[in-house]
């Protein structure tokens, strides 16, 4: 079987963090706080064929559920994380053909910072950084960085789209050409090509010349993770390549019509945008037994981790509410997207244990077998390529390196390594 | 085994991530967009060099010089054209195990609990190698920049920084050092009653906090610092575990050095809590006459132009505009005047008046203390002013280039340490603890792995 080429990525959605520290798959401990577990994995994932590793990351320790940093503290969710940008150019000095992709707010950092910071690892990295673009969404954040709270969704979203083209800007002072380095004459740059920017917005404006010369990609590869409407419109103006979740093939193919819609509408061909979605393959019964011994030493724990993650992913205090029940969707209007494809809502108790994989697509079996399902939902859906959650446990990395992308690999699916090319110009080549 | 023949020193290397000598021959072999020389280099400095660090200068905005015009910069590659020290320094970290990584960030520009977060990743990353380098930031392009009309004026600019840094400190202490507990039998990360939200109200700073992450090893950072004004002294004085100064002759240095040590008393801290290292720009030769042709070779660069030395001296005066003076005479009065000339105070000692051009050119290779010759003379230099000044460390000022940086270590450390004089181990884990180890030379090299 052959057919379009598959994209597949590296999501670390837990960030740079311990996420799996007390995992039985890490016999002698985890340095989690150290480079070499990243840098070593990331090798492993390039020899495999991933295009790229995306560095999810949030600028709070959460306190949604019970209004405390308790059980995130106690259980290590969805902290602690460290700065992904500080990590990237570790992975990038050591790797020659994986993509970088580091989640940075464009709520908090001051825009000329971020030009020049996402130029600067773009150049680190050789042409091989990407820019996982978000808003902040939580108030705690907002409240270390001396805003009582955080604008409202929507307007966060017309905010970011200053700030992009503040960025667009601030990278194209500089024309791709305007670097000469001619020793002959001594002329490093012809200062014609150089010209400063000016914005004047409703929130942000800026005025002047990037200190950078222009990085390999010139403009930084973008990425985008929201899934609202407004979220895909941003999305359509302006990213390289989309991470989402959807349940079935049929909502892929609706959620990835409408983003190749806004990017039409946008004036860009619908082609230089990828859409890809989020899987959390679960190989043989490795991973069923580790919940089950969890769930035996300690159910109350598990409930209790995944009612604090589901609080997260929902920004709502789920300890308020009645485990054995349906979500209420009228108080916790977040839930929709837990709504089941027979069209009624999980348990509470159900959903806070399947957390982790909610809301995705269930993918279970052996190497080949998942193979064949993707295979079968790219037919499907249309799509683009996966996400696969990445967990940085030994047995877990070799299991989606040795077993599932060598399958897709030898089925003609993914590409080879790329040494030398960009992220952008690997994401737009073919398998032949 | 060494003996101790005079005061020993520190050395450090002092550049920024730019294009620096981009066309010096040496250059054809290294791309300096890339990080592989700066890896490849700072590894030398580390394993042959004993240097305690690598810090990196930054600006944030292209120098305007005064004639408001980036072209000069632009055009050969001068003042300003920097790319952002964090993502090479992490770079450099991942390819490094002993030696310090100190980054120019400035408190005029960061936001707190960014520049705190990065900081504290870097030092955990590093394992505690991590150190940063304060600066505050003025001008209207760089205001500009970041969407200000003006930034503050620059005594306004230190109170800001106080402020800045009690923040940044407090962040990185939220976590108690025992806050992680990692127990694999019960399951649990940390403990929450160690870690702290800051909650911090000031002037101009409100900061819930904590981080998220975990303290660093360092805890905090190494605090380096380089303002020479009496207001950057005194933030000096309470901060700063190192300074980077950049003075033109030797009795200067010594003045400067027991100028902070005074104020350091003061402050009510041990004179020794911080180092003081002095700019110098080392050139190494075969013989002393070809120490001489090198450094001629490099001010005959061809982008060594006149018109590009007297931009880079236009934008280290804070942009005065040099145009149409004569080159061949010493710039005029007004400009030596003032207890902040620029002039008076670096090239007017005895009422010395150097022509426009001889200042234009050390200024643009970063000259104006220099040590050359023979690496036998320059370890004599090295020594004797040491012993004159009375201490700490020289931090070398240059492209970060094998060229550079060979010579150095492999031909004059050799002789220091054979006196004794410089680093022949790194006795401990952290930049810290090795910056002030009081033994850091003159010991017996008891783990050859720890230099090897």
């Amino acid at each position: 079987m052959s057919g379009k080429r598959i994209h597949m990525v590296w999501f670390s959605g837990h960030g740079v963090g311990p996420a799996g520290w007390d995992h039985p798959g890490w016999p002698d401990g985890y340095r989690w706080d150290r480079p070499e577990v990243y840098v070593d994995s990331a090798k492993t994932l390039e020899r495999a064929g991933f295009d790229a590793i995306i560095f999810a990351d949030t600028m709070a320790i959460p306190d949604d559920y019970q209004g405390r940093m308790d059980a995130y503290l106690e259980n290590a969710i969805a902290m602690p994380k460290l700065d992904p940008a500080v990590l990237t150019p570790m992975i990038a000095a050591e790797t020659s053909s994986i993509g970088l992709v580091s989640t940075l707010t464009t709520t908090f950092y001051p825009p000329y910072l971020m030009a020049r910071l996402t130029a600067t690892l773009d150049h680190v990295a050789g042409g091989r950084s990407g820019w996982n673009v978000v808003t902040a969404f939580t108030q705690r954040a907002a409240q270390s960085f001396g805003m009582d709270r955080l604008p409202e969704h929507d307007t966060r979203y017309d905010m970011a789209d200053e700030y992009l083209e503040i960025c667009r800007r601030l990278w194209a002072t500089w024309d791709a050409d305007a670097l000469v380095m001619d020793r002959a004459s001594g002329r490093f740059a012809d200062p014609a090509k150089v010209r400063p920017m000016e914005f004047e917005g409703r929130h942000y404006r800026a005025a002047g010349t990037l200190n950078v010369v222009p990085s390999p990609q010139h403009r930084p590869f973008l990425v985008q993770a929201g899934s609202s409407g407004r979220g895909v419109r941003f999305a359509g103006t302006h990213a390289d390549l989309v991470i989402a979740t959807q349940q079935t093939p049929a909502a892929m193919r609706a959620f990835r019509d409408d983003v190749r819609a806004r990017a039409a509408e946008a004036g860009r061909d619908p082609d230089s945008v990828k859409v890809i979605f989020i899987v959390s393959p679960l190989f043989g019964l490795t991973e069923d037994a580790v919940a089950e011994r969890r769930r035996a030493q300690n159910p109350r724990r598990l409930l209790e981790v995944g009612l604090a993650q589901l609080s997260v992913g929902l920004g709502y205090d789920l300890s308020l509410e009645d485990v054995d029940a349906p979500i209420d969707v009228e108080r916790v209007p977040a839930a929709e997207r837990l709504r089941q494809p027979d069209g009624t809502m999980p348990l509470l108790r159900e959903a806070a244990e399947r957390t982790g994989s909610w809301a995705s697509l269930p993918m279970t079996g052996t190497p080949e077998q998942i193979a064949t399902r993707i295979e079968e939902v790219v037919e499907e859906s249309d799509c683009d390529g996966f996400a696969i959650r990445g967990r940085w446990i030994p047995q877990f990395v070799e299991d989606v390196s040795g077993g599932l992308m060598s399958v897709l690999r030898a089925r003609g699916r993914v590409l080879p390594p790329t040494p030398g090319r960009t992220l952008r110009e690997r994401m737009a080549m073919p398998v032949s | 085994m060494s003996t101790q023949e005079g005061t020993p020193f520190r050395l450090v290397w002092f550049t920024a991530y730019g294009p620096r000598l981009w066309d010096s021959p040496d250059s054809l072999l290294h791309d300096w967009r890339r990080p592989e020389r700066y890896r490849e280099t700072a590894r030398v400095l580390e394993q042959r060099g004993g240097f305690d660090a690598l810090v990196l200068a930054d600006t944030t905005a292209i120098a305007h010089g005064g004639t408001d015009r980036i072209a000069p910069y632009v055009e050969y590659g001068l003042e300003g054209v920097y790319h952002d020290p964090m993502p090479m320094l992490a770079a450099v970290a991942g390819g490094t195990r002993h030696l310090g990584v100190v980054a120019t960030l400035s408190t005029e520009l960061y936001p707190p609990y960014i520049l705190a977060r990065a900081l504290g990743t870097l030092d955990t990353l590093s394992g505690g190698r991590a150190g940063w380098n304060i600066v505050t930031s003025g001008g209207a392009h760089t205001a500009r920049l970041y969407g200000r009309d003006a930034l503050p004026e620059h005594d306004d600019r230190y109170d800001r920084a106080d402020e800045f840094v009690e923040v940044a400190k407090r962040l990185w202490e939220a976590w108690e050092p025992d806050a992680v507990v990692m127990d694999r039998e019960t399951g649990r990360f940390a403990d929450p009653a160690k870690v702290h939200s800051i909650d911090f109200e000031g002037e101009r700073f409100s900061v819930r906090g904590p981080l998220t992450l975990p303290r660093s090893p360092q805890g905090v950072p190494v605090i380096c610092q380089a303002g020479s004004s009496p207001r950057g002294k005194r933030f000096a004085a309470e901060h700063a575990e190192m300074i980077i100064v950049h003075k033109n002759s030797v009795p200067l240095m010594k003045e400067f050095r027991e100028d902070v040590r005074r104020r350091l008393a003061e402050a009510g801290r041990d004179p020794d809590s911080c180092k003081v290292f002095f700019t110098a720009h080392v050139v190494v030769g075969e013989t002393r006459a070809e120490a001489r042709a090198k450094r001629a070779a490099l001010h005959a660069l061809p982008s060594r132009t006149d018109a590009a030395a007297l931009a880079t001296l236009e934008a280290r005066m804070g942009g005065v505009d040099l145009t149409g003076l004569p080159l061949d005479e010493a710039p005029p009065e007004h400009l030596w005047e003032g207890s902040n000339s620029f002039l008076g105070k670096q090239y007017g000692a005895d009422g010395a008046r150097p022509t426009l051009r001889e200042i234009a050119r050390r200024e643009a290779m970063k000259d104006s203390f220099v040590l050359e010759g023979t690496a036998q003379d320059v370890a004599d230099q090295m020594a004797a002013a040491m012993d004159e000044i009375g201490g700490d460390g020289f931090a070398v000022r240059d492209a970060l280039l094998p060229s550079v940086a060979l010579p150095i270590v492999d031909r004059v450390v050799p002789i220091l340490r054979e006196r004794g004089l410089v680093r022949t181990a790194y006795h401990y884990a952290t930049m810290r603890d090795n910056l002030l180890d009081p033994h850091f030379a003159a010991a017996a090299l008891k783990d050859a792995e720890d230099i090897a």
